[in-house]
């Protein structure tokens, strides 16, 4: 209180100090003057009355000062003059500030960017209540040969695990499907998830409008509900709050909507856009088996147990039910069960992993940076060695020197940082923007669909982290100088000058640079070895042209099999009609997408049943993505539903279920498919239904016109595919306006989205890598710039006595190379050594792969030997003379 | 602790009375300069012990007076006590036995 009411006092003289030094001026004068009245009352003379009167005031101008100073904020007054001074310093080296900043700002933005994202993407990844104590609650699933997978429960099952276990104050199921949405202006395809009541309250989220579900909507006979997304309330409803109670249809059930949930929130299937109690569940499965697993759940533990006893707990809960009733008697395939914390369930291993590489890689950089700092600071402190000196033996206390020389190096490291929080802003918007927001392969959407790269924001904690970041560097690099200087000793200082800093210092600095040199190459490596891998990728050859081609996915509003068939057929025939298409297929299955999975065929007269990927193409499939037919004939529109069933395969079909033969001719089974036989007709070449990363299947095609059709329609474009995204919308609903249409992509898009965790890997390890050889670079220029400058001298005499320039810059070269070659002899054996951590994520490239080592270390031999050579240019311009006299 | 003092025994005076005031209290043994009476204002006048006015004399003159404000005294009342204690210690040291 005190303080404040002293530092009000303060202030109020800081704004006023005209008045206040007004005030004091004539509060003196006016005391000399009565006391030179009263010196004249006692007889003096004028003159001798007014100097007596001064004599016994003392000294006026002394005395104002010492008033004036005691409202004055000292300490800030020093500091604002020592930032002033430092300003000042910097804005006299303007090279010297700008390479520190920049040094400073892109290690901050490295930093902050990839901290963000592992943030947002492994440490949190949903932000719900209690998600610490959250558990995602499974079966396990042991089956003899696939191996084990966990499972979901079945309903039984479920509310068993919710009667006995003893780990968890609350369970809820979910499941999460896809529905149509009707009874709105445009009906549409999209995820709904069924969810038990405990679900909301456990997560902790409730709706922004309306109600979440209560416990009697687990009973299948309470009125049907619905709640929606913030999403769907905007696109469907204009966002009208009057939406509460509007009657929806949901599968073409009638709904009403009870409820509009918070913008973002998307549930535990990270794409919900509409929610349904458990009742609902339960009237469209009225007598739900044991058998029928279907449901997830989440479990909130109790205070007081650990996720392991969580674990052990499910576990001895599902073997007790297995011993009481069976899953599969005499089976031989096993039930199990388990827990795990919800964070660790919804992160993707692989994912988090190639985070933590680069968060590595990241902190490489930013010793990179220091390490040029350190560098840069003690140059600049030996430069003012002298300066300091001087102002030492003047009298300066060692601890204004120290302080002095601190603010330097924190003006720094502030305006780096803010710099940096700047460009990590920016670096966000980058990684946001190679990661799709509408992830599709089925192989990696149980993971990444809770990858929303919406929030990836430099928010206030991470801002603040930044600076302190930037300051902490900044003070630690600052102190060495600083410390340096207080150290020093006055005589020394003055007497050598300017000159360098000793063999000492030399040796220091060029420890440091070798450290920067074989910490880049580490990285070097590393993204070499990442863009190879994706590079591997993009060439996977998919087998079929993608490029040009539109596709879009459309659920017709009948279920009846006769109605749906017109419907495509009469879809494809209109859309390869429409100006601007030069041909259109119906498939159930895209190259280079999926679905990704196979089934097991057999062929007549043997035994063995091999995986294969099975689509349904129209004709018209194999011209449009330009799938050559290798052999025999492509199906056409001869082979209707009255002709002989006929297939094409690949050529991997042929070679694994014909081998040696030709298979034109032969027959292959489909036991699913009321076990009917169809005729090899055509081979045609090996096409990848499924990202690179994929296994690779043998493939068969069956006609649309013999089999179910359904699925994609896929439209190739004369020119550009997404012109003609528009007309296709349109064409769909006018032949059914009741039918939603969705995953509107051209297929470039869809390759781009199946390997985008590659591409943010290659991207992010190769700008960091970029970054450390930039840094790299720097540091190299900045010690030879300055060993060059420091041995001015002896380069002045060996050039006085004879030496050639030639031989002058051979020297600073080989100086320089031999640091490079320390560099490459410590780095090399810890690139390849930190390499075996990235083996899991390469693709197609061996983590020892030769080439990538020999490339780096040459790219970092010639960014050595370009940061040496002006240095060492500049030493062979030397002045003998010159060099001689200066001293 | 003497300007708290001259203050309240005096009530609200002007440097220069202060001066004089303190001078005549001491019967001209603290001679010093008057001068550096004017920092030691500003000092308790930043700890609120004092507060200043300008008032008009008769002698058409414009005079600063100080008066002490509560926590001024309350400030005086432990000075003197403080001060007290520590010279009737030096009183006792010095003290022949």
């Amino acid at each position: 209180m005190k303080w404040w009411a002293q530092t009000r006092r303060r202030l109020a003289v800081l704004f006023r100090r005209d008045s206040f030094d007004r005030d004091l001026e004539e509060e003196m004068r006016a005391h000399l003057e009565l006391e030179a009245e009263e010196n004249r009352r006692n007889g003096m003379a004028e003159g001798a009355a007014r100097s007596a009167a001064r004599k016994q005031f003392g000294n006026a101008t002394l005395l104002r000062e010492t008033s004036r100073a005691t409202w004055r904020w000292r300490r800030w007054d020093e500091l604002a003059r020592d930032v002033r001074y430092a300003l000042r310093t910097l804005r006299r080296s303007p090279g010297f500030a700008a390479v520190a900043i920049a040094t400073m700002a892109l290690c901050v933005a490295a930093n902050i960017a990839v901290f963000t994202v592992i943030y947002k993407v492994v440490l949190r990844p949903v932000e719900y209540r209690d998600i610490g104590r959250l558990m995602d609650v499974h079966l396990i699933f042991t089956e003899q040969r696939r191996g084990t997978i966990p499972m979901v429960w079945s309903y039984p099952k479920y509310l068993e695990l919710v009667r006995f276990n003893r780990s968890f104050d609350a369970l809820a199921a979910f499941q999460d499907r896809d529905v149509t949405i009707g009874g709105i202006a445009s009906p549409e395809e999209l995820t709904g998830e069924i969810v038990s009541a405990q679900y909301f309250r456990m997560i902790g989220v409730q709706a922004q409008l309306g109600r979440v579900f209560v416990d009697e909507e687990d009973n299948p006979a309470s009125s049907p509900v619905v709640l929606i997304s913030d999403a769907l309330w905007r696109s469907a409803f204009g966002g009208d709050p009057g939406v509460l109670g509007r009657a929806v249809r949901v599968n073409d059930a009638p709904m009403t909507v009870a409820g509009v949930m918070p913008p973002g929130f998307k549930g535990e299937s990270g794409r919900a856009e509409l929610w349904q109690p458990m009742g609902a569940y339960l009237r469209e499965n009225p007598n739900p088996g044991r058998g029928g697993h279907n449901l997830q759940a989440i479990g909130l533990r109790k205070p007081g147990v650990s996720p392991r006893q969580a674990d052990a707990d499910v576990r001895q809960l599902v073997a007790q039910m297995e011993r009481q009733i069976p899953s599969e008697p005499g089976s031989g395939n096993k039930w199990s069960g388990g827990a795990r914390p919800l964070l660790e369930a919804r992160v993707d291993p692989a994912l988090r992993k190639s985070l933590w590489i680069l968060q590595g890689a990241t902190l490489c950089v930013l010793l990179i940076g220091c390490v040029n700092l350190a560098n840069l600071m003690l140059g600049r402190g030996t430069a003012r060695r002298r300066e300091l000196a001087i102002r030492l033996a003047l009298g300066t206390s060692r601890g204004a020197l120290m302080r002095q020389m601190l603010v330097e190096p924190v003006l720094l490291a502030l305006g780096g940082g803010a710099v940096g929080l700047f460009l990590a802003g920016w670096g966000l918007r980058l990684v946001a923007s190679v990661i799709p927001t509408e992830r599709g392969s089925s192989a990696d959407l149980d993971y990444t669909r809770f990858v929303d790269p919406g929030t990836f924001r430099v928010e206030l904690p991470f801002m603040i982290l930044g600076l302190l970041l930037a300051l902490a560097t900044g003070i630690l690099f600052g102190l060495l100088p600083a410390w340096q200087a207080a150290r020093a000793d006055i005589g020394e200082g003055l007497h050598c000058g300017t000159k360098a800093g000793g063999p000492r210092n030399i040796r220091l600095r060029n420890a440091l640079v070798v450290t920067q040199m074989a910490l880049a190459l580490v990285l070097l490596a590393g993204a070499d070895l990442m863009i190879r891998s994706f590079s591997a990728l993009l060439a996977t050859r998919v087998g079929a042209d993608t490029r040009g081609i539109v596709t879009l996915s459309v659920q017709p509003s009948s279920a009846d099999r006769v109605v749906r068939r017109a419907f495509f057929l009469e879809l494809e025939r209109r859309a390869a009609a429409l100006p601007g298409v030069k041909a259109a297929a119906i498939a159930n299955g895209l190259p280079a997408f999926g679905p990704d999975w196979g089934t097991e065929l057999h062929v007549e007269g043997r035994e063995d049943a091999v995986d294969t990927g099975d689509f349904r193409v129209s004709p018209g499939f194999f011209r449009l993505f330009r799938v050559p037919i290798v052999a025999g004939r492509a199906f056409d529109e001869r082979d209707g539903p009255d002709s002989p069933r006929v297939v094409v395969i690949s050529e991997a079909a042929a070679r694994r279920f014909f081998p040696g033969q030709n298979p034109l001719g032969r027959h292959m089974e489909y036991p699913q498919m009321n076990d009917y036989q169809a005729e090899v007709v055509g081979v045609a070449g090996d096409v990848k239904f499924g990202p690179p990363r994929a296994k690779d299947r043998p493939v068969t095609y069956s006609s649309v016109l013999q089999s179910r059709i359904g699925g994609y329609l896929t439209v190739r474009a004369a020119g550009n595919p997404r012109a003609l995204i528009g007309a296709l919308h349109n064409l769909a609903n006018r032949l059914d306006p009741e039918a939603p249409v969705y995953g509107i992509r051209t297929m470039d898009e869809i390759v781009a989205a199946t390997t985008w965790r590659e591409r943010l890997g290659a991207v992010l390890l190769g700008i960091m890598a970029a970054l450390s050889l930039v840094l790299a670079a720097v540091g190299i220029y900045g010690v030879f710039s300055y060993a060059v400058a420091a041995r001015t001298r002896d380069f002045g005499v060996r050039i006085a006595l004879g030496a050639t320039r030639g031989t002058i810059l051979t020297m600073v070269v080989r100086e320089c190379a031999t640091l490079a070659g320390i560099a490459l002899v410590l780095g090399l054996p810890t690139a390849l050594a930190l390499s075996r951590l990235l083996a899991s994520q390469l693709f197609h490239v061996s983590a020892a792969n030769p080439l990538s080592y020999a490339t780096t270390a040459a790219l970092l031999i010639a960014v050595a030997f370009l940061a040496c050579v002006v240095p060492a240019r500049r030493a062979t311009r030397i002045d003998p003379m010159a060099a001689l006299r200066s001293e | 602790m003497l300007i708290l003092k001259t203050l309240r025994r005096c009530g609200p005076l002007h440097g220069y009375s202060i001066a004089k005031t303190i001078q005549q209290a001491s019967e001209e043994v603290l001679q010093v300069e008057e001068g550096s009476l004017y920092p030691a204002l500003q000092r308790i006048l930043l700890k609120g012990w004092v507060t200043a006015e300008w008032a008009q004399t008769g002698t058409k003159r414009r005079l600063r007076v100080y008066s002490l404000t509560p926590e001024g005294r309350e400030q005086l009342d432990q000075e003197i006590s403080a001060y007290r204690r520590v010279s009737q210690a030096i009183e006792r040291v010095i003290e022949p036995a």
